[in-house]
C-alpha cells in the first residue's frame, strides 16, 4: 500500500506569500513609526509665600546661593558661589555640600538652596545644580526671579 | 524482470511557517509599542536628571506646563541648542498655546493651594521663559511646582 501523498490529501493550497508581503510591510510601518521614549522624572520644589524683593538683606543670611551668569562672548555660563568662580561640577558640589554641613551644623537644616541666574542661560545648567542639591538630599531649593517678572 | 523505477526526491521547499510565527511576534512588539494616540504633552527634549525621582501618574489638578521651541520654526541656533530668542520659545499646556495671562487663569481655576504644576522645558530652553512661568505660579499662589528630568535607564 502506497503511503499518503500530501499534495493530493490538501487540493486546497493556501498560498501564504502575498501574506508573508503584508507582514512584511506592516512590521517595516511599526520599525519606523517606533520611537524609543525617554524616562521621565521630577524634581518637587516649593515656591516660598511672603517673599521677594524684601530689600535690606537680614543679619546673617540664611542660604546658598549660586549665581549664574551668562557670558555673551564666549556662550558660556560662568558659576559663582559667594565670590567664587566654579567652573567644574564636581567642586561646585563639593562647596554646596561642605556649606550645607556646616548650616546643619549650626542646627539650621531647611536652609534653601537658591538659584540665581540669568534669564539667557540654558534650562539644563539650572538643572544640573537642582539635581546636584537633590543628590545632597537637599529639599528646600528656591529659584531667584528676575526683575522682569510674567 | 522489472526493474523499479528510480525514487525522485521531492524537490525541498523553505517551511514559511516559523517564520510567519516570528513575523507575527514582531509586529505584536511593534504594534504593542507604537504610540498612536495624540499626547497632551508636547515633544521636547528634557535636561538630565539623574537624582530626578521617578514621575507617578499625573496627579489630579496637576497642570503640565511644557516651554518648547516652536517646530515650526527651522531654527540653526535651537539645532546647537543655543536658541535665545523669545518668540522662538511657547508654553504649552494641553496641546495648546498660552500666554502668561492665560496660564495663570488656568492655574487660577479651582483652589490654586490644591494645585500643582509640573514644568517641562526643553533643555535648551531660556532660563528666562522657566522664570516667567515660575512667577506665574506664585502669583496665583500655587504651592508646589515641579520640575520634569529625564531619568536614565535602570541598569
Amino acid at each position: 500500500m502506497a503511503g499518503g501523498g500530501d499534495s493530493e490529501d490538501n487540493p486546497v493550497a493556501i498560498n501564504v506569500i502575498p501574506m508573508v508581503d503584508v507582514i512584511f510591510c506592516l512590521c517595516v510601518f511599526f520599525m519606523c513609526s517606533f520611537k524609543f521614549k525617554q524616562l521621565e522624572g521630577k524634581f518637587d520644589s516649593w515656591l516660598p509665600k511672603n517673599k521677594g524683593d524684601s530689600g535690606a538683606p537680614q543679619d546673617e543670611i540664611k542660604e546658598i546661593r549660586i549665581a549664574m551668569f551668562w557670558d555673551e562672548q564666549t556662550s558660556k555660563v560662568r558659576r559663582q558661589f559667594g565670590m567664587r568662580t566654579v567652573d567644574d561640577d564636581a567642586q561646585l558640589n563639593e562647596l554646596i555640600r561642605g556649606s550645607y554641613e556646616d548650616w546643619k551644623a549650626k542646627g539650621k537644616a531647611d536652609v534653601p538652596v537658591i538659584i540665581d541666574g540669568d534669564e539667557r542661560i540654558p534650562w539644563n545648567e539650572v538643572l544640573k545644580i537642582v539635581n546636584m542639591a537633590k543628590g545632597l538630599q537637599i529639599d528646600n531649593i528656591e529659584f531667584a526671579l528676575g526683575k522682569k517678572d510674567a | 524482470m522489472r526493474s523499479e523505477a528510480p525514487r525522485v526526491q521531492a524537490p525541498i521547499t523553505p517551511n514559511l511557517i516559523p517564520m510567519i510565527d516570528v513575523m507575527f511576534l514582531l509586529m505584536l512588539f511593534f504594534l504593542l509599542g507604537a504610540d498612536m494616540l495624540g499626547r497632551e504633552r508636547a515633544e521636547l527634549v528634557l535636561a538630565p536628571g539623574p537624582n530626578a525621582r521617578a514621575e507617578e501618574r499625573e496627579r489630579d489638578g496637576e497642570t503640565v506646563v511644557d516651554v518648547q521651541h516652536r517646530p515650526e520654526v527651522a531654527c540653526a541656533a535651537h539645532a546647537n541648542r543655543s536658541c535665545r530668542l523669545a518668540e522662538h520659545w511657547r508654553l504649552v499646556v494641553r496641546g495648546r498655546e498660552l500666554d502668561a495671562d492665560a496660564l495663570a487663569e488656568i492655574l487660577r481655576a479651582g483652589d490654586p493651594a490644591s494645585k500643582t504644576a509640573l514644568v517641562r522645558a526643553d533643555r535648551a530652553a531660556p532660563y528666562g521663559e522657566v522664570q516667567a512661568v515660575l512667577a506665574t505660579c506664585g502669583r496665583v499662589g500655587l504651592a508646589q511646582v515641579s520640575l520634569a528630568a529625564e531619568r536614565p535607564l535602570p541598569r
